[in-house]
């Protein structure tokens, strides 16, 4: 009993002091900087302090006619849904924070929302592309296209572009993104006359692919979809390859990591995957952003980095436009965007939470990420 | 000299304890809703609730029971998903929903629980929390296979049924149903077994009977934790079900003390607390540190296990949440 | 067909030697101090990375230089860890030492995140890389190959130090009666932290091999550990043998279910056949029925 008086007394000390600090204008950073995608939390950091920094030396945001220093609130969310819902109500409630980016994985996202919502405080996701997260909501914004959107652009070009006839996939079926894009791949790729010739599973954090692309090699596909993230795909190639499969492979935006070429090597030539933008494209913003980056870290820029680095200058943005930081003139902006240029592309809005962006297919060219086509 | 003169009866019983805690969430609930106190502490005291009734209920079959069983958030996600599809599909009116949908979700859990308990306990020891394990992993699995309850993407949408109010009446009646239960004549057969399973069957325990009760109530009550969670935060997704919440809930069991059911509020109180706070601590002192966090909390958890070895309340119990008749702890000499 | 049921086969066999390394550990110790050593899948993965650290600090060290220092250095680690967090514990209730396991693999996890940071990584490749064919149609690579009878070998020089010398003696004496063997003389501590030098230089080894053949990354251990124990489990936890045939069980059944029933379900089915093992052998494949007094 005592024990459990003297720790509430000093968690509510605690939270008093926290409390009463005056930080400047707060936004809140939802991040999963440790558990399984803890390389995806360094990256949304390090593009949330490069932002920072970058505004703050400016003198900070223009508001009305003066000016305000910024603080980001970057809160550790573990890639779970139960940790999200407690890193948005302390944000929200604690800090006070006018707006947060994030998080970035749907599930945590979808975990979010509902707080968010409630409160009014706009929330804008740069990495969540399940289609559910805004869908129904006016507090929740993302800067990054959605699923089907993607899928069927895949699906096209596997069809249209690599004329391919037959196809296999091989995805992670404990997991929404890759099960999302899979499956739209599936009907879109049947639609345009192609056959789907393998559908396969494996589950999150399996390492060894060999029995699913077995019994796909035994299918004999055209051409091998891989809607998985960048640390699981070289491994993807590398296992099917040395199984003798070898026909063509295609990907999608979880591939844009340069830690794909260096954990996959040469056996990523010729490949190619959708993407929200491509470095090589003379993009003024894209080019500056990633030089950079590069400098201030000494690291390569992945699609999370630019997608977040869009979703600050967006908010920062809308909060200038709205000439006062309250949530709600703030989501009205946000929600009035229109032709923002960023690193990741034009990102405008009109009426729903997901923006109205194109694509890039990139293809892997002596171990670089060139452009290939875009579209819209 | 007077023969013991009968002690004065406390304020501090169960019944009092429970009404004021009652009382107290109720206020700060409204409170909250006038903005008058943070919402994220509301937030804080509600997860707690919801992790009481599920370090408790494992308390009955690991503590009392003696067994090692790895599954707990395999039931939890059957409750969960049952009250969500009750809470979301049937056109109930709002004051029926959540009573409804909870029932439908413990009734679940404890269904499922009880088959699993039947297969289960035809094995004992590790091979017994292979077996809950694998359970665990199969059910996390077949929603992730099953498109109706939202595959790997999870269910969105799921009505707000649950505030603290609610979170605070359910952890009184599972803390009062469970107590009563442990010190009933199960109760005496649980401790029994656990200390020596072969000598109870000997004097007329149907062992395996009398474990798959505690088994099915110890789900169903799982199943109650998870229909609350799914209409607390609204979303629910079988990943958060698999066995990284199971050793979760072990950790804060263990953390307060095996066989104690006030050690269990002790472990769980404790522990979210103490998360929390580093978050806050670390915040404060730099926003970079909050990196540190989950390298700090399981070094805290090895200092507390190494100085503590029986978990924070050992098998004591705070006598005020004793039913009265009861004169010598239960549970010792674990 | 044929070819294609061999090929699974070979898969298996090198998942299943991976998943063998670590199943050794943990019923090596859970022999001598009934500790299911929760920590045991990151001392694997910090094998993987003293591995990885190991070449890139000095380029081109070769793999017979590089494997046996890092397993060196990895069952330092581990004894370190049975002196400072599992020792004071040993008399104490199971569980406490069940979740001191579980934090100091949570800290693992977290410090390697921290230091060498959460991307994955892959260990260069050193084991000859060329593909072989067995006979018409079945390619299998060298290194697949390498992997299955390098690990084969460790286990058998364990099986003749733990069945043919005075240590391994000691072991199996401690594994049946810990206090009558304090009364022969035996060193109990001594013989402890060998049991967790020798579990955490094959887990090492197990680690390397997986970061030479597939990748590593700070939570890998999480999984691979779980998985381990599994298979620990099924051959009868506290048998060398059990684990061994465990481990390549569990592979075989993961592997044939992706193969000829749905890899949707794959957990599902395998851990639904397991299920079923256990109840027709409730001790494990080897394991022996606990004695009980009454």
């Amino acid at each position: 009993m005592r024990q459990l008086v003297w720790s509430l007394v000093a968690l509510l000390a605690l939270f008093g002091v926290a409390g009463c600090e005056d930080k400047g204008l707060a936004i809140g950073v939802s991040a999963p900087l440790s558990g399984d995608i803890a390389a995806l939390g360094q990256s949304t950091r390090n593009a949330v302090l490069l932002a920072q920094e970058e505004i703050n030396a400016k003198g900070g945001i223009r508001i009305g006619d003066k000016l305000e220093k910024i603080t980001f609130i970057i809160e550790d969310d573990e890639n779970r849904p139960e940790s999200t819902a407690t890193v948005f109500q302390k944000l929200i409630n604690q800090d006070r924070v006018v707006a947060i980016i994030g998080s970035q994985s749907s599930k945590c996202s979808n975990a979010g929302a509902p707080i968010a919502e409630s409160a009014g405080i706009p929330q804008l996701s740069p990495w969540s592309t399940n289609p559910n997260v805004t869908r129904g909501r006016k507090y929740v914004f993302r800067s990054c296209f959605i699923d089907p959107f993607q899928g069927k652009e895949v699906a096209k070009f596997a069809r249209d572009t690599m004329k391919a006839r037959t196809a296999a996939v091989l995805y992670d079926v404990a997991s929404d993104y890759n099960k999302g894009i899979a499956e739209v791949f599936r009907d879109e790729f049947a639609r345009a006359g192609g056959r789907i010739v393998g559908f396969e599973t494996y589950n999150t954090n399996d390492k060894d692919f060999s029995a699913q692309l077995c019994k796909i090699k035994g299918a004999n596909p055209d051409i091998l979809f891989l809607p998985n993230y960048f640390n699981e795909v070289p491994l993807q190639i590398q296992q099917a390859r040395k199984l003798g499969l070898t026909c063509k492979v295609i990907g999608s935006d979880s591939w844009d990591n340069p830690e794909l070429i260096k954990l996959g090597g040469r056996e990523m030539e010729g490949t190619y995957f959708t993407n929200h933008y491509s470095p090589d494209v003379d993009r003024p913003a894209s080019r500056e952003f990633i030089a950079k980056y590069r400098k201030k870290f000494n690291a390569p820029v992945d699609a999370a980095a630019a997608l977040t680095y869009d979703s600050v200058y967006i908010l920062v943005q809308a909060i200038e436009k709205a000439g006062k930081a309250e949530p709600r003139a703030i989501r009205d902006a946000i929600a009035s965007t229109k032709g923002f240029n960023g690193a990741t592309g034009t990102i405008s809005y009109n009426g729903t939470g997901d923006p109205v962006k194109g694509a890039v297919i990139i293809r892997i060219k002596n171990g670089k990420f060139v452009f290939d086509s875009a579209v819209n | 000299m007077s023969v013991a003169e009968p002690k004065r009866a406390s304020l501090v019983n169960f019944r009092n304890v429970a009404i004021s805690a009652l009382v107290v969430t109720a206020l700060l609930q409204l409170l909250g809703g006038m903005g008058l106190f943070n919402q994220y502490y509301l937030h804080i005291l509600a997860i707690i609730g919801m992790n009481i009734i599920l370090v408790v209920s494992l308390n009955l079959v690991n503590g009392y029971l003696g067994e090692f069983a790895l599954g707990h958030a395999g039931f939890m996600a059957v409750g969960a998903y049952t009250a969500a599809l009750i809470a979301m599909n049937l056109q109930l009116p709002t004051a029926l929903r959540l009573p409804l949908s909870l029932a439908g979700g413990v009734a679940a859990a404890g269904l499922i629980g009880y088959l699993v308990g039947l297969v289960t306990f035809k094995t004992v020891g590790d091979y017994l929390a292979i077996t809950t394990l694998g359970f665990n992993m199969i059910i996390v699995n077949a929603i992730q296979n099953i498109d109706y309850l939202g595959g790997p993407r999870g269910l969105t949408g799921i009505p707000k049924g649950t505030d603290l109010i609610t979170v605070a009446a359910c952890v009184v009646l599972t803390y009062w149903i469970l107590r009563n239960l442990v010190h009933s004549g199960y109760g005496r057969m649980w401790l029994s077994i656990r200390e020596n399973a072969i000598a109870s069957g000997l004097i007329g325990v149907n062992v395996n009977r009398v474990k798959n009760v505690a088994f099915t109530v110890a789900a169903a009550f799982a199943g109650l934790a998870g229909g609350l969670w799914a209409q607390y935060q609204q979303f629910i997704t079988p990943r958060s079900f698999d066995y990284l919440k199971t050793t979760e809930i072990l950790v804060m069991l263990y953390l307060g003390g095996m066989g104690s059911l006030s050690g269990s509020i002790l472990g769980v109180v404790f522990y979210t607390v103490t998360m929390e706070l580093l978050r806050n601590v670390l915040g404060m002192i730099s926003p970079q540190l909050a990196d540190l966090r989950m390298l700090l909390s399981p070094l805290i958890l090895v200092v507390i296990m190494l100085t503590r070895q029986y978990g924070l309340m050992g098998n004591r119990e705070w006598r005020w949440l004793q039913p009265k008749r009861e004169e010598s702890p239960v549970g010792t000499g674990a | 067909m044929l070819d294609t049921v061999i090929q699974q086969l070979l898969n298996a066999a090198q998942l299943g030697a991976v998943y063998a390394l670590i199943a050794l550990g943990y019923t090596m110790v859970y022999g001598t101090i009934r500790l299911i050593n929760f920590a045991h899948g990151d001392i694997f993965m910090l094998g993987g990375y003293i591995g990885f650290l190991l070449v890139t600090a000095v380029s081109g060290m070769p793999l017979v230089v590089m494997m046996p220092l890092a397993m060196l250095l990895t069952a330092l680690v581990g004894m370190l860890i049975e002196r400072v967090a599992y020792r004071r514990l040993r008399n104490a209730q199971r569980m406490s030492l069940v979740i001191t396991a579980l934090g100091v693999g949570i800290f693992l996890e977290n410090l390697v995140r921290l230091l060498v940071g959460p991307q994955a990584r892959q260990l260069p490749a050193q084991l000859p890389n060329g593909v072989v064919e067995l006979f018409n149609g079945v390619v299998v690579t060298e290194d697949k190959i390498l992997i299955i009878f390098i690990s084969l070998a460790l286990m058998v020089i364990l099986w003749l130090f733990v069945h043919r010398t005075l240590m391994g003696t000691a072991m199996r004496a401690v594994a049946d009666n810990k206090d009558a063997v304090q009364l022969m003389g035996i060193n109990l501590n001594m013989v402890i932290a060998v049991t967790f030098a020798i579990g955490s230089a094959l887990a090492a080894a197990g680690g390397i091999f997986f970061g030479q053949a597939y990748s590593i990354d700070p939570y890998m251990g999480i999984d691979l550990g779980w998985k381990a124990f599994i298979a620990a489990v099924i051959g009868g936890i506290g048998s060398i043998e059990g684990a061994v045939l465990g481990s390549f069980l569990l592979a075989g059944v993961e592997v044939l279910t992706v193969a000829y029933l749905s890899s949707n379900m794959k957990n599902g089915i395998a851990f639904g056949l397991l299920i079923l093992l256990l109840l027709l052998r409730p001790n494990g494949i080897m394991g022996r029925p606990e004695l009980k007094k009454v």
